[in-house]
Formats: C-alpha cells, structure tokens, sequence
C-alpha cells in the first residue's frame, strides 16, 4: 500500500495518468447520462404509491451517497497527507470539496422539491436531513479554510485537521440527532422503505450512480490537475525571488 | 401521495437544480484549468528569461 | 509540571487583569435574554419550557464571542513561541486557553443562570437540572471553541471563519444540553451523554490544537 503511495506520489505521473483516464471518465459520464434520463423518464413507471414524483430519487440518491462518499474521500486524503507526508492528499482533498458542497447541497434541495409533493413539507427536522444539513455546514467550513490564509501550507494543514475532527463530529451527530429525534417523536412519517424498491428502479438509480460518480472523479482529476500547476508556479516564483535575494546579497 | 398537486413542477425544478448546480461547478472548473495552464506557461517563460538574463 | 500550571495561572491571571471579558459575559446575558420575554410573549407556561433551551443558545453565542481574543494576543506578541521554546506542549495550550475561555464565558453564565431562569418562569424546584447541565456540558464548548481558535490563527477573517467553522462541531453538545436540562423529556441518559460529550472533546480538542499549534508555531 506504501508503495503504491509512493508510487503514486510523483505529481508529473499523476498528471500522465490522470490525463488518460480523464477522456474515458467523460465518456462514461455521456453515456450513462444519456441512458439514465431514460431510464428515469421512460423506462421506468410511476411508483405505485408517489407517482412520478418518485423521478426525483433517480438525481436525490445518488447526490447523497456521493455526499457522504466524497467527505470519506476528502478525509482519507488529508489523513494521508498530515499522517504520511503524502503530497498529493492535501491536493485531492481540496479538489473534492466543491464537488461533495455542491452534491449536498443538490441532496438538500431535491430532497425537499421530493418532500412537498409527497409528504406535504419542505422540510422536515428528522435525522437523516439534519444531519446532511449539518454536513454541509461542514463543507463550508473546508472551503473557508482553504480561503482564509495566504500561506497554502498552512491552509493545507489546517484543513486536513478539520476534515478529520469533522469524521468524528459527522459520526456523534448522526448519533445524536437520531437520539434528539427519538426523544420528540417517532419518525414514522419519513421512513423509507430501503430494501422494497423495485428491479425497474434499480436500473435507472444505477446507471444515474454511475453518471454522478464519473462527474465527480472528471472534475476532482481536472481541479488536482489545475491545483498542482498553480503550486508549480508559486514554487518557481517562490525559488525566483529567492535566488534574486541571493544575488542581490551577493552584489551589496 | 397528495391529491391534487402536480408533481411536474416538483420534477422539473429538482431536475433544473441538479443540472444547473453541477453544469456551473463544471464550467468553473473548465475556467480554472485554462487559466492555471496559462498562468503556468507565463510563468515558464518569466522564469526561463530570468535564468537567461542572469546567465548573460 | 510547575511550568504547566504556571501557564494556566498566567493565562487566568492574564484574564482577570482584564477583567473586561467577564463584564462582556455578564452584560450580554443579561440584555439576551431580557429579549426573549419580548419576542415571544410573556406566557410564564411557554418561556418556561424555552427557557432551558434558550439559556444552551445564549451559551453557544457566548463560547463564540469569546474566541478571537483567546490566542491572538499572544501569538502576535511571540509568547506561544517562547513558552513553546520553554518545552511547554502545544496540546497543554489546548487545555489551558480551554479553561481561560471556561473562566471568561461560562463560569459567568452558570453563577448567573438561576437568575436568568427564574425570569424567564422556570419555577425554583426546577432550576438546577438546567444549571447541572451547563457546568457538565460547557466545558466541551471551550474545548471545541479554543481548538477552532488555534486552528484559524492567523487567518483573514477569522471570527466568521472560526464560527463557520466551529458551530456544527458544537451541536451535539447542544443537543445533549437540553436534553438534560428539560425533565419534561424523560431521558435519564441526557446528562451522561453530556458528560460523554465533553470527556470525548476534552480528549480530542487538545490533540487538534496541538496539530493546529504546531503549524502556526513552525
């Protein structure tokens, strides 16, 4: 596993390969698009119980997996980063937030447009909602960090430490909340059922997965991409002032 | 299931949002890209021309 | 182990020379939650059973006002530096300016709270549910407060960006707070998730502060 990190660490092969899978992401992403909006539109019926409404869950699902996918990521990044050294992990996890803020707050608003047609409420403070509200306030947070100091470095690290404090705050609040929300009343009104969806459902929730997904690695390789040029040219300005003020010593 | 409501709305709004959210975040990142390549290749330049002019 | 308490009686002593922290504790209670009253009416039944929750709220608002001053000062004026020089931890720092921000925010709150309560119409027999939970429950929101302090040192814009940060982190604890402090739920087990909650933060905020120290100190 080390050293296929180490192997890995080399930012001019990750570019190389990057720049290879890049094409095939996208192409995935056309495709499975394509084929899912049918699925979703017209190849699968209206749910017995919520009508067409039930379209919705075909973009609401697979945004929410990918939330909470895409905040394990960013973690699993920065623990390599501040725990191994890894250099790409700070990178990686900087280029995957905007992409986990923007799928959860996608979840937050389909999931209420989901919510008042079928359960008459935009919102509604059970479990689940609360904590992917909570989770984007921790989203916001990641960026602002990253926006807040002029030194990177720092930054970096910073961030990765809050990424990390904010897996066990995400754990104690999926706890807590299902506890408050317990404690009020039952949340009958809400639950789901998980398993009992229907094989005509799997098909387009699948292939609408796998359009998400592809979007999500597409633009977290491209973002990585543009953020180790920009790194590249503020180590070279960096190096230049530097051997400047070297020469400038020299001469006086 | 709410009698009496139309759910196109609901549909076409959550659709909207979805594909506008990750359209726009698409098109920064597209933006990003080039201006970090072009930056990077002014770069380039500036910082060989140093070398170059140190050199002579 | 003497060098450890001397920073923690300078950070207090630090504290109470000002003094002015205190008074904007105590100030900022009071005019609060004078407001609630005229917010919400003055039903003695219904601001009895905010009461509790409004007091916790107050209690996040007032751990959030404190922290920008809490390493500030002494990071621009080289003191962190040298008392890290000196062989002081950076996590000790977590726990001293956790129990500075205590002294400076909560301790006011909890002497006050009974008076705050008994205006807002919780009857007497049942203020100190509320007042137990805060002293169980606030010293989690200092240690989470001073950890985000330590980690936006140095930032542009750091009070909003320590609140962005800082506040989801708090809820938990918030969550417990009340629950504890509210009989009418009927949940033994509130007050020792409480506790659960700050021994937890108290173990985990230092760790953090020390990362975020040693970053800023490097």
């Amino acid at each position: 596993m080390s050293a296929f990190m180490h192997w890995f660490a080399n930012p001019a092969r990750f570019v190389r390969i990057a720049d290879a899978v890049t094409p095939w992401l996208w192409l995935t992403l056309a495709i499975s698009l394509c084929a899912g909006l049918y699925l979703a539109f017209f190849g699968s019926p209206p749910d017995y119980q919520q009508g067409d409404s039930v379209r919705i869950m075909y973009i609401h699902v697979p945004s929410a997996i990918l939330t909470t996918g895409i905040y394990g990521f960013m973690a699993a990044a920065s623990a390599a980063s501040l725990v191994w050294r890894y250099p790409l992990g700070s990178v990686a996890a900087k280029s995957a937030a905007p992409v986990g803020a923007a799928f959860c707050f996608i979840t937050l608003a389909t999931g209420a447009l989901w919510g008042r047609p079928m359960w008459g409420t935009w919102w509604e403070w059970d479990g689940r909602m609360t904590s992917v509200l909570v989770q984007f306030f921790l989203y916001l947070g990641y960026l602002a960090i990253w926006q807040a100091f002029s030194d990177q470095r720092r930054a970096a690290n910073a961030a990765g430490i809050l990424a990390l404090v904010g897996v066990i705050n995400l754990v104690i609040i999926r706890f807590s909340v299902e506890w408050w929300n317990t404690l009020h009343q039952p949340a009958s009104l809400l639950r789901r059922g998980g398993p009992s969806i229907d094989v005509s459902m799997q098909w387009p929730l699948a292939t609408m997965f796998i359009a998400a997904s592809a979007y999500a690695g597409a633009i977290i390789l491209t973002n990585m991409k543009s953020e180790l040029r920009m790194r590249r040219a503020q180590a070279q300005l960096q190096s230049m002032t530097q051997n400047a003020g070297g020469y400038r010593l020299e001469t006086g | 299931m709410l009698e009496g409501l139309s759910h196109a709305p609901f549909i076409t709004a959550a659709y909207v949002i979805f594909f506008s959210v990750l359209g726009g975040l698409a098109v920064v990142t597209f933006r990003r890209a080039r201006e970090t390549s072009k930056y990077l290749r002014q770069h380039d330049e500036t910082v060989h021309g140093g070398h170059d002019v140190a050199q002579s | 182990m003497i060098s450890f308490f001397k920073v923690l009686r300078r950070d207090c002593a630090a504290l109470i020379e000002r003094g002015q922290p205190i008074v904007l504790s105590c100030g900022f209670l009071v005019l609060a939650s004078t407001l609630y009253p005229f917010a919400i009416g003055p039903d003695q039944v219904k601001l009895a059973q905010l009461a509790p929750g409004i007091v916790w709220v107050l209690a996040l608002f007032l751990g959030l006002l404190h922290l920008e001053k809490l390493y500030g000062e002494d990071a621009a004026s080289g003191a962190l530096e040298q008392l890290a020089a000196a062989g002081v931890p950076a996590w000790w720092f977590g726990f001293t300016r956790s129990a500075a921000h205590w002294l400076m925010a909560f301790m006011p709150l909890i002497i006050l709270s009974p008076a705050l309560l008994i205006i807002l119409g919780v009857k007497e027999d049942a203020v100190l549910l509320p007042v137990l939970s805060l002293l169980v429950g606030t010293p989690a929101l200092s240690f989470i407060g001073s950890w985000g302090a330590a980690l936006t040192l140095g930032a542009r814009q750091s009070v909003l960006v320590v609140t962005l940060v800082v506040f989801p982190l708090m809820i938990p604890t918030l969550i417990f707070g009340v629950s504890a402090a509210a009989p009418q739920f009927g949940s033994d087990g509130a007050m020792s998730l409480c506790l659960a909650v700050t021994l937890l933060s108290a173990v985990i905020c230092p760790i953090a502060t020390h990362l975020s120290l040693r970053a800023s100190l490097e």
